[in-house]
C-alpha cells in the first residue's frame, strides 16, 4: 500500500493506522489494499483462516466503488493483513544424501554425504524401522536416499523432533540409454585402445 | 632384525619432514587410516610410482599432498599410477592423481578389460544418479586418457609393467603377479551382471564379491624386492587368489624385504606360504585398517597372527579410530535417538614411511607419522 493510501485511510477514519487496524506490529508492506482500483493480493477465501489477529476493520462500510464515483466521493480502501497462513512445516537442521552398502535383517549400512556442511563422509547404520512402509521395497544395495533431521512444526504450533528418510524412486534404464552407453564404450575403447 | 624406529615429528601433517629422498634412496610410503589406502614408491632417480589412492580430510589425494610437501613435482616424476581394483576404498581421488601426474601411465587390472566394463563406466558415470562413486573416478580417468590420446596398461599375472635398467640404483622392474587367467574369466561374468539392464532402476553400482582380481605388484630394485599385496584374498580354487601366485612358476624370483599386507590384515588375505616362500625372514610388513559397518580390520586375532610372523609389522592407523563431527548438540542428540551407529569415514592422516639407501646401509628407516603405529600395540594387552 502506498504511503498516500495509508495517509488517506488515516484521514478518513480520523484515527492513526495502528488504531484502525488494532495492531501496531504489522508493517505497512504486510497489508493488501482493496476497493476501487486497489487490488487484493489474495482471494477472500484464502484470508479466512487467518488467526491470531483481531484488528481488521472495514472503513466506510457499504460504499461501492461505483457509488462513490457517482457521488464524487473518495474511494476508501479496505485493509487486510497479509499474515501468512499457518501450516505445518519442517525445519531442517542436518541433511545427507546416502547410498546403501549392505542390508541385514533389521538394519542397513549406508555411506552418507553431508549436504549441510563440508566435511568427511560418514558411515551410518540405521534400523529399517526408521524407513516408512511405502519405501521398504526400495531397500537394496545401491539404493539412494535423502535423510533429514530437524524440527516438525505442526498446525497448532507444536514442535517435535523428526528424522525423515525418503528413498529416491530412481528412474529406470531405457533401451536407448543402454544402447548409447554401449556405442560410446565401443567408440572410446577404439579411441584409447581399451581392448 | 629390528628396524630403527623414528617417531612422527608431527601427528597432523603427512610426511612429517619436508625432505625428499635422495636420488639413490628407496622410499615406500603407505597412507591410509579407516577408509582407503595408497602406496607411494620411490625407486631412485626421482622416479615414483603411485598404487591406489585415498584422500586427506580436505579430500586431496594423499600421495599428491605428500609429494608436493617434499618438493616433488608429480607431473614429471610419477611414472605409473596403478589402480589395483575398483573398490571405492582404493580409488578415491585416483582420477585427480592421474590428472596431476601428466607424464604417467595408468595401469588397470586385466579383469577390467572387457568392453562391458567400459559400458558400465559410460552408463553410470554419465547417466548415473549419484556422485562420489568409484565408477565416476574411472570415468574421469578415461576422459583424461582421451585428452592425452593415451592407452591404459593392463596388469595380469607375471607381466613386466615397467623397467629401467640404468637407474641410479641399478636395474628397476615392476611386475604384476595377478590377476590370474581364471580370476579374469570369473570377473567377466561378474561384470556382465553389473551392466545396466532395461527397466531396472539406476541404482549406484557397487563392486562386490571377493577381491580375486586385485593387482599384486612385485617391485625389484637391484636385489631388493617389495611385495604389494593389494586386497587379494585366498580362494578355494587353486587357480585364483594367492594360491595361483604361490604356485606360479613364471613369477619373478627372489624374496621381498617389505610387504604391504593384503586386504587390511584379514585372515582371508593371508597365507603362511607367502611368508615362507616370498618374503625374507622377519620382513617389514605394513597394513592399512578398514572399517565398514561392524567389520573392523585387522581384528585382535589378525594382529596376533601378523605379529607372530614378523616383529616389524606396522599399521597406518588403528581400525578403531572414531571421530565425531562438530555438529550442534541438538543434532547429535537426535542422531543418538535415530541411528544404531554413525562414524566419520576417517581420511588419510596416517603414514608409514620406509627409507633405505642400499649403497650405504642395509637397515630401513621406519617413520610412523600421524596415527601410524606398530601392529602389536593396536589392541592393548588384557
Amino acid at each position: 500500500m502506498s504511503s498516500r493510501a495509508l495517509q488517506r485511510a488515516e484521514r478518513i477514519s480520523g484515527r492513526p493506522l495502528s488504531e484502525v487496524t488494532g495492531t501496531s506490529d504489522i508493517a505497512p508492506q504486510d497489508w493488501v489494499e482493496s476497493n476501487g482500483g486497489l487490488t487484493n493480493r489474495r482471494p477472500l477465501d484464502d484470508r479466512l483462516p487467518v488467526t491470531g489477529f483481531s484488528g481488521i476493520q472495514q472503513i466506510n462500510l457499504g460504499a461501492s466503488a461505483e457509488l462513490a464515483k457517482e457521488r464524487d466521493e473518495e474511494i476508501t480502501p479496505v485493509l487486510y493483513p497479509n499474515v501468512p497462513v499457518p501450516q505445518s512445516r519442517f525445519v531442517s537442521l542436518q541433511k545427507w544424501e546416502g547410498a546403501i552398502q549392505q542390508i541385514s535383517e533389521d538394519s542397513f549400512i549406508a555411506i552418507v554425504y553431508d549436504k549441510t556442511q563440508f566435511g568427511a563422509d560418514e558411515e551410518v547404520e540405521i534400523s529399517t524401522d526408521e524407513v516408512s512402509e511405502g519405501d521398504l521395497d526400495l531397500l537394496r544395495p545401491g539404493a539412494i536416499f535423502y535423510w533429514n533431521i530437524g524440527y516438525h512444526d505442526s498446525l497448532t504450533g507444536q514442535r517435535t523432533r523428526a528424522s525423515i528418510i525418503r528413498f529416491r524412486r530412481l528412474p529406470v534404464w531405457s533401451k536407448d540409454e543402454i544402447d548409447a552407453a554401449k556405442r560410446e564404450a565401443e567408440r572410446v575403447g577404439n579411441l584409447i585402445g581399451w581392448k | 632384525m629390528r628396524q630403527s624406529e623414528k617417531l612422527s615429528e608431527s601427528e597432523t601433517s603427512l610426511g612429517g619432514s619436508n625432505d625428499a629422498p635422495h636420488l639413490n634412496e628407496i622410499e615406500v610410503s603407505v597412507f591410509g587410516p579407516g577408509y582407503g589406502e595408497s602406496i607411494l614408491i620411490h625407486v631412485g632417480d626421482n622416479e615414483w610410482f603411485i598404487v591406489d589412492s585415498c584422500v586427506t580430510p580436505s579430500k586431496e589425494p594423499a600421495p599428491l599432498v605428500y609429494l608436493r610437501q617434499i618438493g616433488v613435482d608429480p607431473a614429471i616424476s610419477v611414472r605409473q599410477v596403478v589402480a589395483t581394483h575398483w573398490h571405492d576404498d582404493h580409488v578415491k581421488g585416483i582420477a585427480k592423481t592421474f590428472r596431476a601426474c601428466s607424464s604417467s601411465e595408468i595401469v588397470f587390472s586385466e579383469a577390467l578389460k572387457p568392453n562391458e566394463f567400459l559400458t558400465i563406466v559410460e552408463a553410470y558415470s554419465k547417466r548415473g544418479m549419484m556422485e562420489s562413486s568409484g565408477v565416476q573416478e574411472l570415468g574421469e580417468i578415461i576422459e583424461t586418457l582421451k585428452e592425452r590420446k593415451k592407452s591404459p596398461k593392463f596388469a595380469i599375472a607375471d607381466r613386466c609393467l615397467w623397467k629401467n635398467a640404468e637407474s641410479a640404483l641399478g636395474s628397476v622392474e615392476v611386475h604384476s603377479l595377478s590377476p590370474s587367467d581364471a580370476s579374469i574369466v570369473l570377473s567377466k561374468m561378474e561384470i556382465a551382471n553389473l551392466v545396466p539392464h532395461e527397466k531396472r532402476p539406476k541404482e549406484r553400482v557397487i563392486a562386490q564379491g571377493p577381491n580375486h582380481t586385485a593387482v599384486v605388484l612385485w617391485i625389484k630394485i637391484q636385489d631388493i624386492a617389495i611385495l604389494l599385496g593389494s586386497d587379494l584374498e585366498n580362494s578355494t580354487n587353486t587357480s585364483r587368489g594367492w594360491i595361483a601366485i604361490l604356485d606360479s612358476t613364471t613369477k619373478p624370483d627372489g624374496r621381498a624385504q617389505i610387504m604391504k599386507i593384503a586386504h587390511h590384515g584379514s585372515l582371508n588375505g593371508d597365507n603362511l606360504q607367502i611368508w615362507t616362500d616370498m618374503l625374507t625372514s622377519d620382513p617389514i610388513a605394513v597394513l592399512t585398517p578398514f572399517v565398514n559397518g561392524n567389520v573392523y580390520l585387522p581384528t585382535e586375532n589378525d594382529c596376533a597372527r601378523i605379529s607372530s610372523r614378523t616383529s616389524n609389522a606396522y599399521a597406518t592407523a588403528p581400525p578403531l579410530v572414531k571421530k565425531k563431527k562438530g555438529r550442534p548438540q541438538v543434532v547429535e542428540k537426535m542422531l543418538a535417538e535415530t541411528v544404531i551407529s554413525i562414524r566419520e569415514i576417517a581420511y588419510s592422516t596416517g603414514q608409514v614411511r620406509l627409507r633405505l639407501k642400499p649403497t650405504e646401509k642395509a637397515i630401513w628407516d621406519v617413520a610412523l607419522l600421524g596415527d601410524a603405529k606398530r601392529v602389536e600395540t593396536i589392541y592393548p594387552l588384557r
